[in-house]
């Protein structure tokens, strides 16, 4: 679904200045490693696997298919990274608060102007497979912990919740990276911490049970 | 089965339907194709718009207004107070910029609304006028289509023959911000006909600093290495010591097939190096010397110093006025980092001071169809 995007990224390269991207590494690996917080938010959703696991019935592909998904994500992101980067200069580039929206904008063709405006709302259903995979594990998960299998109301509840705050509270441009911000965080913790510490947990506990058994 | 393609059915519906809560017919807009941008007299702001008007009562089908505003932006309700319909800027074609207005230091301002404000069309063409913008705006032309569209074609057509810039605003804003590189934007002047003269050259600021001829132009292209499919010269043989007379027996014309050109780039000696090979594969379409009366290597020989001198002197030019249409900043980014970045802040000066070598190798493809 996300394929077609990709292909609308290719057509701005007519503008392209390839000698952007050089040298490659202009300050050293310092800057590259700092940046990856920010980009790590993109390739979270894998320890959704974590919770599904009980629930999958080829349970060795599981590893293989979190892989592959983070691999195809991590093609297209480079591929519009890549080419932000070689349509604007590194000069100008920090200027746009969202350069990859914005460089669409130069999409013109003779029978249609202002393509980007079409181009958004269709990128909108796009978008949206970032933000259903955890809605839909916070459904579920809540679904679990009062015990029930449907997991139909508690979205209902969801979705009522969410489209009531937006409307009450509707967040700022600033709001909304500092939220962004704080679920980056909060996913790094849940993706790599956590499992760590439930590991340690289970080897303790593990340790302790076979102290009792002796 | 039946609940999801209701569920569909209702997705459609909604997308669709949203649009139907503010329309607006075409016949109640304004819609600006030019917008132009100048200083009176007395250094005041002076904002213009043309826009097509839809009525059939009307005689005139294009309406043109002009005023005094603080910005951009705040020019717009005094366009709506003058318009019939609500003046949009989604549809700017051209942008006309007074040179009254580059002549100043850090113009570029005036245009923050044309970025941050979403609606407004990044691909509007860019174009100085040289003189007053009132002159171009108004000019109604009896054998002409609307200005706007006669402009726009007129530039593109120009571009894809390789003798203007095609400066949109997007390629503006690139041309301002980018530290190795400064803006160039085409320039037309109004005379006794509207008529492009050639490319304007800002420095850093955005000053103007001086212009290119059209024929200039296209070797400033082709150091840019924008060169579109036609790229032709006209040029005397001067070495054939012949003055040509009335029907100037001495030009010559090439169509320019292929261009390769390669830089290398090199830091020596406390300054830079710039070293172009330019490789063209040319057809000859007009000479107006007789046959036989030059050799074609020496004829390849002819063309090649005639467009070295050329490129010397263009580059002359660029360096003396310590601007770099050209771009060659980026090229010194990519290959020379360290150095370049000491010097980032003032390239235009560190251009002036570096060396910039052009050689062009010719290659007669074709001398025609007649010998």
């Amino acid at each position: 679904m996300t394929l077609w995007t990709i292909i609308i990224y290719l057509i701005p390269l007519k503008y392209a200045h390839w000698l952007h991207l050089f040298p490659v590494l202009k300050e050293g690996w310092l800057p590259i490693l700092t940046t990856v917080k920010t980009s790590i938010f993109s390739f979270l959703g894998f320890e959704i696997a974590f919770f599904l696991y009980p629930f999958l019935q080829k349970k060795e592909k599981a590893s293989m298919g979190v892989v592959i998904a983070n691999t195809l994500s991590l093609l297209a992101f480079l591929m519009v990274t890549i080419g932000a980067f070689i349509f604007y200069s590194p000069d100008e580039i920090t200027i746009y608060n969202e350069p990859t929206i914005e460089m669409l904008k130069v999409l013109e063709f003779k029978f249609i102007e202002r393509l980007e405006i079409v181009f958004f709302s269709f990128y909108l259903f796009v978008i949206s497979t970032t933000v259903l995979p955890f809605m839909f594990m916070t459904v579920f998960c809540t679904s679990q912990l009062v015990g029930k299998q449907d997991y139909s109301k508690h979205l209902a509840c969801f979705l009522l919740i969410e489209f009531a705050v937006v409307v009450l509270f509707p967040p700022s441009f600033d709001e909304n990276t500092h939220l962004q911000q704080v679920i980056e965080k909060a996913g790094i913790i849940l993706a790599f911490a956590f499992p760590l510490c439930l590991w340690g947990y289970v080897w303790v506990h593990g340790l302790f049970k076979r102290r009792a058994i002796k | 089965m039946k609940r999801m393609c209701l569920a569909i059915l209702l997705v459609f519906l909604i997308a669709i339907l949203s649009s139907c809560g503010r329309h607006v017919p075409l016949e109640d807009l304004t819609i600006s194709l030019i917008l132009g941008v100048d200083l009176d007299d007395e250094n005041n702001l002076i904002i213009s718009e043309s826009s097509p008007v839809f009525n059939k009562d009307a005689k005139k089908s294009v309406e043109t207004y002009q005023l005094k505003a603080k910005s951009i932006r705040a020019s717009r309700k005094y366009f709506d107070a003058l318009a019939t319909g609500e003046v949009t800027a989604a549809k700017i074609q051209i942008l006309l910029l007074g040179k009254r207005v580059l002549e100043h230091e850090d113009w570029f301002s005036i245009l923050d609304t044309v970025y941050r404000n979403p609606t407004f069309s990044i691909n509007t063409r860019v174009i100085v006028v040289d003189g007053p913008v009132s002159d171009v705006i108004f000019y109604k032309p009896a054998d002409k289509p609307q200005l706007a569209l006669h402009l726009k074609e007129a530039i593109d057509k120009n571009n894809g023959r390789s003798r203007t810039v095609n400066n949109t605003l997007q390629v503006l804003h690139r041309q301002m911000y980018e530290k190795g590189l400064t803006p160039s934007i085409s320039e037309i002047k109004k005379e006794k006909n509207l008529k492009f003269v050639g490319v304007s050259l800002l420095n850093e600021n955005g000053k103007y600093v001086d212009s290119l001829s059209i024929q200039d132009s296209s070797l400033l292209l082709i150091l840019k290495d924008e060169q579109k499919q036609e790229v032709t010269f006209t040029i005397p043989m001067k070495s054939l010591d012949d003055e040509g007379g009335i029907f100037n027996k001495n030009e010559l014309s090439i169509d320019v097939n292929r261009v390769k050109s390669k830089v290398k780039t090199k830091y020596d000696q406390d300054k830079f190096h710039f070293n172009y090979k330019i490789h063209m594969t040319v057809t000859i379409v007009e000479q107006l010397f007789p046959v036989g009366k030059v050799k074609e290597k020496e004829l390849e020989k002819m063309i090649e110093k005639e467009l070295n001198s050329r490129f010397k002197v263009l580059i002359k030019k660029i360096q003396e006025n310590k601007i770099d249409p050209i771009g060659l900043g980026l090229y010194a980014r990519a290959y020379q980092y360290e150095q370049y970045k000491k010097v980032e802040e003032h390239w235009g000066k560190a251009l002036a001071e570096s060396n910039i070598d052009v050689s062009v190798d010719i290659d007669i493809k074709s001398m025609g169809a007649i010998k």
